[in-house]
């Protein structure tokens, strides 16, 4: 299957006092039509830059512009000029924001900020706006739209408002959908609505969805692939199933041990020790190995290859323990297991 | 089991003023007539939606916000009716550790300010150099090195910064702490650990707790007893584990219905 979206080898750097830091480091994957991409991973592990990089909004400075191929239906979107890429914006990949709040201006109606993206990208005029965002809308089933136009965002409620956000990212029917944490701030039946609104959606229209969050709960839902980054890096992707079912690395086994569940005794839940490295303190080789219990000495140093699981051949992960040519000078069998 | 805190018929109305001469229009009954006890060393969950009234009802239960009508009593004592110095005598014994840590730390005061400031206040120490010693016991409490006190609350990450806050709650020796939201803007991993310290602290120190979260998974592995909270009034309450697998109010059943799978093939 071809690719909607092909991310390769993408870095992105920031300059903080006159050095340059990856936030990005080497970062490839696909996104299909039709299909859910989710990228998880904790706070600064470069999920919200690679939707960033990904739409070339980076705050810059200190953003350096980014390094690799973004390639959009054969086009590298990182060679388009400015003006190019303000047609692919909104018209061919749509984004919503995790605060819907702050992602909408204040000051113009709902009406106003809809009706202003149809008449810039389709040189429409006001009444034929007016239709096509109450038609849009209707879409995201936001009740009694002709009366929320005139409203101003601070009238309706978070929920409501991302439905806006939803309405504005996709009236100009993309292909893409980037949502960046789209139900974090709301309260969990309203996620469920929101969530089951984007399935739908996606259902109706096709469009390849790539989905950043934290919460696994929510990768469960919406998810056909996961990717799984720390500190910039893609350590591990596999279909939902095999994360789920066999997650490989030791960081997402890690991650997916420490969820709270009520079979583990409380005050016992695994942990990982440590902390996520910040910004310019990244360490060398694999970026996991001062917290992972089971690093070698050669995770030490050096750059760490991709290995695909032999069950598994989908399934990738950045980890020395999966290198099956390796001759182990202890049991490799037991550790993975344990 | 022994009660901690008792609330009868707490109410807590807000005026809703409109208009350029600030007449009141409506009264929101942010918290409408709730009763709940808190026995010694429980958990107690407090969940709803933004909105529902959760911190209003913890604040008010502990008069941080006075409430409108109802009763408190604290270890027996009718905590509405004291004042002056027998009032902080049992303040001292409620604390509150919040959802952001860095903007519940003073930014411009040490570690050993923060934590210990309050320890020569209520006189739980005599002069500095006990005061030191003390910031150093609860440092390594919350599993933190000694020689982080003289460092200001920016130079922690998230995590460290959360067990700063419960330090400072743990220094006064209180034996009722409301966490709100306290490890909802953390990390899995992170949540994990602070999770634990909150167990460790509990059983070590015999602490109770009212635990209000927006997250149902967290309050169902953590708590023994959950409030469910909607519109003011609590609807529902029971053990945890009844709670989850026996809903019995409709607001409870949706609630519950909206977490999310824990697994892709659990798809509904």
């Amino acid at each position: 299957m071809n690719a909607l979206l092909s991310v390769r080898h993408l870095t992105t750097k920031l300059k903080i006092d006159g050095k340059a830091h990856n936030v990005l480091n080497d970062l490839s994957f696909d996104l299909h039509e039709g299909k859910t991409l989710a990228i998880v991973g904790e706070t600064g592990s470069g999920k919200s830059m690679t939707a960033l990089s990904i739409m070339r909004i980076l705050p810059s400075p200190p953003a350096l512009f980014p390094e690799g191929e973004i390639l959009y239906k054969g086009k590298n979107l990182l060679k388009l000029s400015n003006r190019e890429m303000r047609q692919i914006r909104g018209r061919h990949i749509g984004m919503i924001f995790q605060d819907p709040t702050s992602a909408l201006n204040p000051v113009y109606t709902i009406g106003e900020q809809l009706m202003e993206v149809c008449m810039v990208h389709l040189d429409e005029d006001m009444e034929q706006a007016e239709e096509r965002v109450i038609r849009m809308l209707e879409e995201v089933q936001l009740p009694n739209p002709r009366e929320q136009l005139l409203e101003y965002p601070h009238k309706l409620s978070g929920g409501m408002l991302q439905r806006v956000m939803i309405a504005m990212a996709l009236i100009l029917h993309p292909d893409i959908l980037i949502a960046d944490e789209p139900t974090t701030a709301l309260d969990v039946t309203i996620q469920a609505q929101i969530l089951k609104l984007l399935r739908d959606l996606q259902e109706k229209r096709g469009m390849a969805t790539l989905l950043i969050t934290h919460d696994m709960g929510v990768v469960a839902e919406m998810a056909d692939d996961v990717v799984v980054m720390y500190a910039g890096e893609k350590l591990e992707e596999g279909t939902v199933e095999a994360l789920f079912d066999q997650s490989a690395h030791p960081y997402t086994q890690a991650l997916f041990a420490s969820r709270p569940n009520y079979s583990i005794a409380r005050g016992a839940l695994p942990t990982i020790e440590g902390s996520v490295p910040t910004i310019g303190k990244l360490p060398k080789g694999c970026p996991f190995h001062p917290r992972c219990k089971y690093a070698l000495p050669f995770c030490q140093e050096g750059r760490v290859p991709y290995f695909r699981l032999p069950t598994n051949p989908s399934h990738e992960v950045k980890c020395w323990l999966y290198d099956q040519d390796l001759e182990w000078k202890i049991d490799r069998e037991s550790i993975i297991e344990d | 089991m022994n009660q901690l805190l008792k609330i009868e018929n707490l109410k807590k109305h807000f005026p809703v003023k409109r208009g350029l001469l600030g007449r009141t229009t409506r009264i929101l009954q942010a918290v409408d007539d709730v009763s709940f006890d808190l026995e010694e060393n429980e958990i107690l969950g407090l969940v709803g939606e933004s909105g529902s009234g959760k911190s209003t009802l913890a604040r008010t239960a502990i008069r941080l916000i006075e409430p409108t009508s109802g009763k408190i009593f604290f270890q027996g004592e009718d905590f509405c009716k004291l004042s002056g110095k027998r009032l902080r005598q049992s303040r001292q014994k409620v604390q509150m550790v919040f959802q952001d840590p860095l903007s519940s730390l003073n930014p411009r005061k040490t570690i050993l300010e923060n934590v210990g400031e309050a320890l020569l206040y209520h006189k739980l120490v005599e002069n500095r150099d006990e005061q030191v010693a003390k910031v150093e016991t609860i440092m390594e409490q919350i599993g933190m090195s000694k020689s982080a006190i003289d460092l200001y609350p920016h130079q922690f990450s998230g995590g460290q910064q959360q067990r700063i806050s419960i330090g400072r709650a743990i220094a006064m020796e209180p034996k009722l702490i409301v966490c709100d939201e306290a490890v909802s803007a953390l990390d899995l991993s992170v949540q994990a650990q602070i999770l634990n310290l909150l167990y460790d602290l509990k059983k070590r120190l015999k602490l109770s707790y009212l635990f209000i979260s927006h997250d149902l998974g967290v309050v169902r592995f953590f708590c023994d007893r959950i409030l469910v909270m909607y519109q003011g009034k609590i609807v529902e309450s029971g053990p945890a584990k009844e709670l989850f697998e026996n809903p019995k109010h409709p607001y409870t059943q949706k609630l519950l219905a909206s977490i999310p799978r824990g697994h892709p093939r659990a798809k509904k």
